[in-house]
């Protein structure tokens, strides 16, 4: 769920730091971008594809939307976390048990999307330099190990943003998102967060 | 305690069984057996579905990756978020059930019990003993197993459609499937099962891509 939501980074004359990233990442008021998620197991004979549309508004409200194969809506407005499914030719709540996860994760996502990477104690950040720059986000405690081997945020050095995530979890399993169409400090409809549609 | 409604419908995946054998004779006669154990069945595939649960009215998705064995008896079952987070990764090895990878709440047993139960229903041959095969007039063909105290009834209709129901020695209803075509690579496009009772709930899949597998490659070992 942490790496679906990870936001795109954004940022002119990226220096490869942390006070860089901080630096950069204030100065966005919104995001827009397309994604696409490519879901690696072991006995799977090729990736699970999906794709979607992802915005963000400061400091953090999130939508997180699929739109194939399966139609999902995420939305976090206000602090408060809902989930919409496809259902019947119309979006219904989703009522599932992960909601409660799904809550916490966005309130991590949306500290990262502030640039607070450091304040996150479920992981542990670090920065390689190198042309891209990437973060590797690594979880401090062995329960959340089991589920998560490390989060690595590809950078692009030309404009900023965040080209790949990619999510390693255990028995090779992965989980790879990337952005593209990526729109910053644009005018978003004041119901993007708060609406399914 | 409050449980969410997807946990309540994890609980109540399994039912109680009263151990009473159901009289039967079985049917032996070679034509009939062969119309309710279709030859264009896989032995061995992979199939992923996009999957709506739905309990008490309230709905939630998920994505199932099955890896099945059928003569060898195992599956491979792991269930994902729609964003990609495996919630169940386990197997199921002739009623042995390891459970590789679980977040909870699907971490229990019961859970994983009730889901590879829904598995062999929906892609297995029914266990038990044929009792009771024939063709109707209008080219449906209705087959009857026994296994110990449930019963399984399969109607396999000339549209192409399939309706499996099972029941319990009282004959009240259990489950339902409903295999609806086209059918892409011998595989249903779309399948609902309906569980009844008190904690009852509904499963439909949607099918998203599905194969037939030549070696499993230790597909079932973690």
């Amino acid at each position: 769920m942490v790496i679906m939501t990870m936001p795109v980074l954004y940022g002119a004359g990226w220096a490869g730091n942390w006070e860089s990233i901080r630096q950069t990442m204030s100065q966005i008021h919104s995001i827009s971008a397309i994604f696409t998620q490519k879901k690696n197991l072991r006995i799977l004979a090729r990736p699970l594809v999906s794709t979607g549309r992802f915005y963000y508004h400061a400091p953090r409200d999130l939508r997180w939307e699929y739109t194939a194969p399966i139609k999902n809506v995420l939305l976090v407005h206000g602090g408060k976390v809902a989930m919409y499914i496809w259902v019947k030719d119309a979006f219904t709540r989703d009522e599932g048990p992960q909601i409660e996860a799904t809550r916490i994760v966005m309130e991590q996502i949306a500290s990262w999307l502030r640039g607070n990477f450091h304040d996150n104690r479920a992981f542990i950040p670090s920065l390689t330099q190198g042309n891209p720059p990437r973060i590797i986000l690594t979880p401090a405690h062995h329960g959340l190990r089991k589920l998560i081997k490390s989060i690595t945020l590809t950078l692009s050095g030309t404009s900023g943003a965040i080209s790949t995530i990619e999510i390693r979890e255990p028995q090779g399993s992965s989980t790879v998102i990337e952005f593209s169409h990526i729109a910053l400090n644009t005018p978003l409809s004041g119901t993007t967060f708060e609406k399914v549609r | 305690m409050k449980y969410s409604p997807l946990l309540l419908l994890v609980l109540t995946m399994t039912s109680c069984r009263v151990a009473t054998p159901l009289p039967h004779t079985i049917v032996t006669d070679p034509y009939l057996t062969g119309k309710c154990f279709p030859p264009d069945r896989h032995d061995a595939f992979r199939v992923v579905h996009a999957i709506t649960a739905t309990i008490r009215g309230k709905s939630s998705s998920f994505i199932g990756v099955t890896v099945a064995d059928v003569p060898a008896d195992r599956i491979r079952a792991t269930l994902l978020s729609v964003e990609g987070l495996v919630l169940l990764d386990a197997v199921d090895d002739k009623g042995s059930i390891t459970v590789y990878r679980a977040m909870q709440p699907f971490t229990s047993a019961r859970f994983a019990r009730g889901l590879f139960d829904d598995i062999e229903l929906l892609f297995f041959p029914p266990r038990g003993d044929l009792t009771g095969a024939r063709i109707g007039a209008n080219g449906t063909v209705t087959c009857t197993w026994v296994d110990h105290d449930h019963i399984f009834k399969k109607n396999a209709f000339p549209s192409g459609e399939t309706v499996i129901k099972e029941y319990d020695s009282d004959h009240r209803d259990m489950r339902r499937v409903k295999l609806s075509p086209p059918i892409i690579k011998g595989f249903y496009r779309h399948i609902r099962m309906d569980s009844y009772g008190l904690g009852g709930y509904s499963l439909s899949f949607d099918l998203l891509e599905g194969e037939p597998l030549e070696q499993e490659d230790g597909l079932f070992s973690q």
